[in-house]
C-alpha cells in the first residue's frame, strides 16, 4: 500500500494492471499446472496399464506354453517407448517369466514376487502391475517400471508460464499504458491546471472535459469549484484593495491632521493678533501671552475679570452689558471698542470677538476670543466719513447754487421772451404796412425785401412763442384729469391734417388706453410728434403714420411710427435737447425746440421719450406715462 | 472382490496342484511332467482355435478331446478340463485306441503309442484340430506336432493342416510355435 500512496494515478493504474494480471496469471497457473499434474499423472497411469494389458494379452499365450523366449521377444518390443525403464512378466504362480530393461537404464532389481493390481511412484519412477487374465484365469503379471518426469514436466511447465507471464505483463503493461491514458489523461490533466493555478494564481485556468464518465464530472465539478474559488478570491482580493485604499485613506488623513494640528500650532503661537481663552464665566484662569502681549497686563492683573481693566474706561460699560448678555445667551460676541496698547502708550481700537465652547446640555465650558486691532482702519473708516460728509455739503451747496442760476436763467429768457415779443410784432406790423401800404413806392426788389422781413419776423414770434412755452413749462402747474387718448390724438391729427398739404397719408390708429395727464400738455406733445411725422414723411409718395400703445404692469407705452427720412441712431441722444437739429432748416423746417418740449412735460408727468430709427427707414417715437402718476409733480423741479 | 476371491482360490489350487506332482514327482519321475504338460497345452490349444460352423452339432454341445494311445496323457487332461468350459463348450475326453470311431472327436491327440497314419488317414479333412508328437507328423495331416526343444516342450504348427481341416488358429498361437509350416502339402 505504502507503494500504492507514493506513486502518480498513472503508475498506480498500471500496477493496478500489473498486478492484477500477475494475480490472474498465477491462480490460472496454479490450477492448469494442478489440473496438467493430475491429468498427466491418470494418463501416463492409464497409458502404462494399457500397455501393460497389451503386452499381459501378447504374452498370455507365451505363458500358457511355457515360452519365456517369445514373452522376452514382446517386452523387447518395448524398446520403441524409452520412457519405459524395465518391464517383467512373472507367471502365475509369481516367478519372474521374462525381463526387458532399456539399455541405458541402471540396473534394478525386479521384485522378486509380483505385487497386486495397481500402480505406485516412487523416486520419478512408475512402477505398475497388471495381472495376465485368460480363460483359464490368472495367467501371470505384467511388470512395468516407466520414467515419471512430474518435476521436468512441472519445471517446464513453469518456465513456458513464465515466458507467457512475462509476455502477458509486457501486453498489459502496454495495454494498460495505452488504455489506462483515456482514464489517466483527464486526471492528469485536472492536475496540471490544478498545479497550474496553485502556483500562478490564475483562477481563469479551466481543465477540458473530455469524457463522460465519472472523471468527467470530476472535470466539472473542479472547473466549478475553480469558478467559485475565483469568484471568493476576486471578492476576497477587491475587498483587501478596498481595505489597503481605506488603510492608506486614513494614514492620509492623519498625516494631514498632523500637518494641520503642527501647523495651527505654529500658527498659535506665531501668530501676532491677540487669542484668548477664558472659563463659561467669562475669567481668565491661564496666563494669555499675546493678551498680555498686547496690553502689557501681568499674569496675575488679568486673572479673573481684571482683563477688564485694560480697556477705555468710557468702553467699560458698554462691554461689561453686552458681555452680561452673552453670557446669558451663549453665541458669538463681538464688540468694537478699545483697548490700552502698551507699545505705543495709548488706547487702540480693537475688534473684540469670542465664541462659547458649548459643553453638553448648552453650559459653556470657554471662551475662545480674539483680539483684532483695526485701530487704523478705523481711523481711516473716520476720515473718510468726515470727507463724504464734506462732498456732501458742497454738493447740495453747488446745486443750490445752480438751481438758483436755473431760476434766474428761466426769468431772464421768460423776461427777455415776453420783452422780445413787443419789437419782434412791431417790426412785422410795420412791415406789414409797409409793404401794403407803399407797395406803389416799392420797387419788386424792395418789396421782396419786405416780405423776408415778414416772414423772418414771423418765425421769430414762432421761436419766441415756443421759447416761452418751454420756459413757462418749468413753473406752470400740471392739472391731471383722465383724459381719452384716442380722442385726443384724433382731433389733434384732424386739426394737422387740414393744414397738411402734400401727398394723402395712411394713416393707423390702434386702441390707446386712457392715462391721467394735463390735456393741453400731452395735446402739445401730440402735436409735435404728429407733426414731426407729418413733415418728415411729407416727401414719401405714400406717407404711413401709425399710432399706438403698449402696456405693462407699470406704464403705458405710446408711440408714433412714420416712413420718412428717419435719423442717424448715432444722435439719438441729441434729439430731445433745446435747439438740436438733424436736419437742415432748409430741407425740413423747425426750430429745434419741439422735442425738447416734449421731453420736458413727458418728464414732468413722470414719463420716459426715446425714439429709434435707422436713416430713410422711417423713425419711431415713443413716450410713456406711469398707471398711477405720481400725485406730488406739481411743480417744476 | 470376487475376481480376487477366485485368484485366492485358484492360487491354492495351483498350491494343491503342485503338492499333487510334487508328490506324484517323486513317484514318476520324468514321464508325468512332460504328460502334465503336454496335457496342459492340448486343452490350452483348443483355446485358440475357431471352429468351423458345423464342428458342433448345438452350441452347446460339448467339446471332445480325444487321447489316441496315451494313457496318462488322457488321464491327466481329464484331470485339467475337469469343470472347465470353453466358450459354450462343456469339455470331455476320451480315451480312444486305434480303430477307434472319431466321431464327435473336436481335438485329437495321437501319443507315442498310437497308431498315427491310420487314425490320421480316418480324420481326413474333418474340422478336427489333430495334435501329434512325431517327426514329420505336420507333413502327413498332422496341424499341432509336439517336439522337445532345450529341454522344454514345444510344438510346431502346420498352417497348412488346419487351413484344410478350416480351423483357424489365433495368430497368438503361432506367435508362440516353435515352428511353423505353412504350405504343406500331404
Amino acid at each position: 500500500m505504502r507503494l500504492l500512496a507514493a506513486r502518480s494515478v498513472r503508475r498506480k493504474l498500471q500496477l493496478l494492471v500489473v498486478v492484477t494480471t500477475l494475480a490472474a496469471l498465477v491462480i490460472t497457473s496454479v490450477g492448469m499446472v494442478a489440473y496438467d499434474m493430475r491429468n498427466y499423472q491418470r494418463v501416463w497411469v492409464a497409458d502404462l496399464q494399457t500397455q501393460a494389458d497389451i503386452l499381459g494379452q501378447a504374452s498370455a499365450p507365451a505363458l500358457a506354453f511355457d515360452d519365456p523366449k517369445a514373452a522376452g521377444e514382446n517386452l523387447a518390443l518395448l524398446k520403441a517407448r524409452p520412457s519405459i525403464l524395465a518391464a517383467a512378466i512373472y507367471t502365475a504362480r509369481g516367478a519372474l517369466f521374462a525381463s526387458y530393461q532399456r539399455d541405458d537404464a541402471a540396473a534394478a532389481a525386479f521384485p522378486a514376487i509380483p505385487d497386486s493390481d495397481g500402480f505406485s511412484i516412487r523416486r520419478g519412477e512408475l512402477v505398475v502391475f497388471k495381472r495376465i487374465v485368460d480363460q483359464n484365469g490368472i495367467a501371470g503379471t505384467v511388470y512395468l517400471r516407466a520414467d515419471y518426469p512430474l518435476v521436468s514436466r512441472v519445471l517446464n511447465y513453469l518456465g513456458m508460464l513464465a515466458l507467457v507471464m512475462i509476455a502477458s505483463m509486457i501486453a498489459a503493461l502496454a495495454l494498460s499504458a495505452r488504455l489506462g491514458a483515456a482514464i489517466t489523461r483527464p486526471i492528469v490533466e485536472v492536475g496540471e491546471v490544478a498545479r497550474n493555478v496553485i502556483e500562478r494564481r490564475d483562477f481563469s485556468l479551466r481543465a477540458t472535459r473530455t469524457s463522460e464518465d465519472e472523471i468527467g464530472y470530476l472535470v466539472d465539478a473542479f472547473n466549478e469549484m475553480l469558478g467559485e474559488i475565483g469568484l471568493r478570491a476576486e471578492t476576497l482580493e477587491s475587498s483587501n484593495r478596498r481595505l489597503e485604499h481605506e488603510v492608506g485613506e486614513r494614514r492620509e488623513a492623519e498625516q494631514a491632521l498632523q500637518i494641520s494640528e503642527r501647523r495651527n500650532r505654529t500658527l498659535v503661537a506665531a501668530i501676532t493678533s491677540v487669542v484668548w481663552t477664558s472659563d463659561g464665566s467669562g475669567r481668565m484662569t491661564e496666563e494669555q501671552p499675546s493678551w498680555q502681549a498686547y496690553t502689557g497686563q501681568e499674569t496675575a492683573r488679568c486673572l479673573g475679570l481684571g482683563w477688564r481693566n485694560a480697556f477705555e474706561a468710557r468702553d467699560r460699560d458698554a462691554l461689561e452689558a453686552a458681555w452680561a448678555g452673552a453670557i446669558e445667551a451663549p453665541g458669538l460676541f463681538q464688540l468694537e471698542l478699545r483697548l490700552w496698547h502698551a507699545a505705543t502708550h495709548s488706547y487702540r481700537y480693537v475688534s473684540l470677538r469670542a465664541v462659547p465652547i458649548v459643553e453638553t446640555a448648552g453650559k459653556v465650558n470657554e471662551w475662545i476670543g480674539t483680539v483684532s486691532d483695526i485701530h487704523d482702519q478705523r481711523m481711516a473708516e473716520d476720515a473718510l466719513r468726515k470727507l463724504n460728509a464734506e462732498l456732501e455739503r458742497r454738493v447740495a451747496e453747488r446745486t443750490a447754487e445752480l438751481e438758483a442760476s436755473n431760476k434766474d436763467l428761466e426769468g431772464f429768457s421768460y423776461s427777455v421772451s415776453h420783452d422780445l415779443r413787443a419789437p419782434v410784432r412791431v417790426v412785422a406790423g410795420f412791415a406789414k404796412m409797409l409793404g401794403r401800404q407803399h407797395a406803389d413806392q416799392l420797387d419788386a426788389e424792395a418789396r421782396q425785401k419786405v416780405e423776408v422781413i415778414q416772414n423772418e419776423t414771423l418765425r421769430m414770434g414762432v421761436l419766441i412763442d415756443d421759447l416761452l412755452m418751454f420756459a413757462r413749462l418749468g413753473r406752470q402747474a400740471i392739472r391731471a384729469v383722465e383724459l381719452d387718448m384716442g380722442a385726443v390724438v384724433r382731433s389733434v391729427y384732424d386739426r394737422l391734417i387740414s393744414q397738411h398739404a402734400g401727398n394723402p397719408v395712411e394713416f393707423h390708429l390702434g386702441s390707446l388706453p386712457a392715462a391721467v395727464g394735463d390735456r393741453v400738455l400731452l395735446e402739445q406733445v401730440w402735436t409735435n410728434f404728429l407733426s414731426n411725422a407729418l413733415k418728415f414723411s411729407a416727401k414719401r409718395e405714400r406717407p404711413v403714420i401709425t399710432i399706438d400703445a403698449i402696456s405693462d404692469a407699470t406704464e403705458y407705452i405710446y408711440f408714433v411710427r412714420d416712413n420718412g427720412a428717419g435719423f442717424d441712431p448715432r444722435y439719438q441722444s441729441k434729439l430731445f435737447g433745446v435747439f438740436q437739429r438733424l436736419h437742415g432748416s432748409s430741407e425740413f423746417p423747425g426750430n429745434g425746440v419741439g422735442l425738447a418740449l416734449v421731453h420736458r412735460i413727458v418728464t414732468r408727468h413722470g414719463g420716459r421719450v426715446w425714439a429709434d430709427s435707422k436713416v430713410d427707414h422711417g423713425a419711431t417715437f415713443y413716450f410713456s406715462l406711469p398707471r398711477d402718476p405720481a400725485p406730488a409733480d406739481t411743480q417744476s423741479s | 472382490m470376487n475376481m480376487r476371491l477366485r485368484a485366492g482360490l485358484i492360487l491354492l489350487l495351483g498350491l494343491l496342484l503342485s503338492l499333487a506332482a510334487a508328490a506324484s514327482h517323486g513317484a514318476d519321475t520324468e514321464a508325468p511332467l512332460e504328460k502334465r504338460v503336454k496335457a496342459a497345452f492340448i486343452y490350452k490349444f483348443a483355446t485358440y482355435v475357431d471352429w468351423p460352423a458345423g464342428a458342433f452339432a448345438a452350441a452347446d454341445s460339448p467339446l471332445v478331446f480325444g487321447v489316441l494311445g496315451d494313457r496318462a496323457i488322457a488321464e491327466e487332461l481329464g484331470r485339467a478340463t475337469n469343470g472347465r468350459r470353453i466358450e459354450t463348450h462343456s469339455l470331455h475326453v476320451r480315451e480312444l485306441h486305434d480303430g477307434d470311431d472319431l466321431d464327435g472327436v473336436n481335438v485329437l491327440f495321437v501319443g507315442a503309442g498310437g497308431a498315427l497314419a491310420p487314425a490320421l488317414s480316418a480324420t481326413g479333412a474333418r474340422p478336427m484340430l489333430v495334435v501329434t508328437e512325431a517327426d514329420s507328423a505336420l507333413s502327413s495331416g498332422s496341424v499341432i506336432n509336439f517336439i522337445i526343444a532345450e529341454g522344454r516342450v514345444r510344438f510346431e504348427i502346420s498352417a497348412a493342416g488346419a487351413e484344410r481341416r478350416g480351423l483357424k488358429l489365433s495368430s497368438r498361437l503361432l506367435a508362440v510355435a516353435y515352428n511353423l509350416r505353412s504350405g504343406e502339402a500331404r
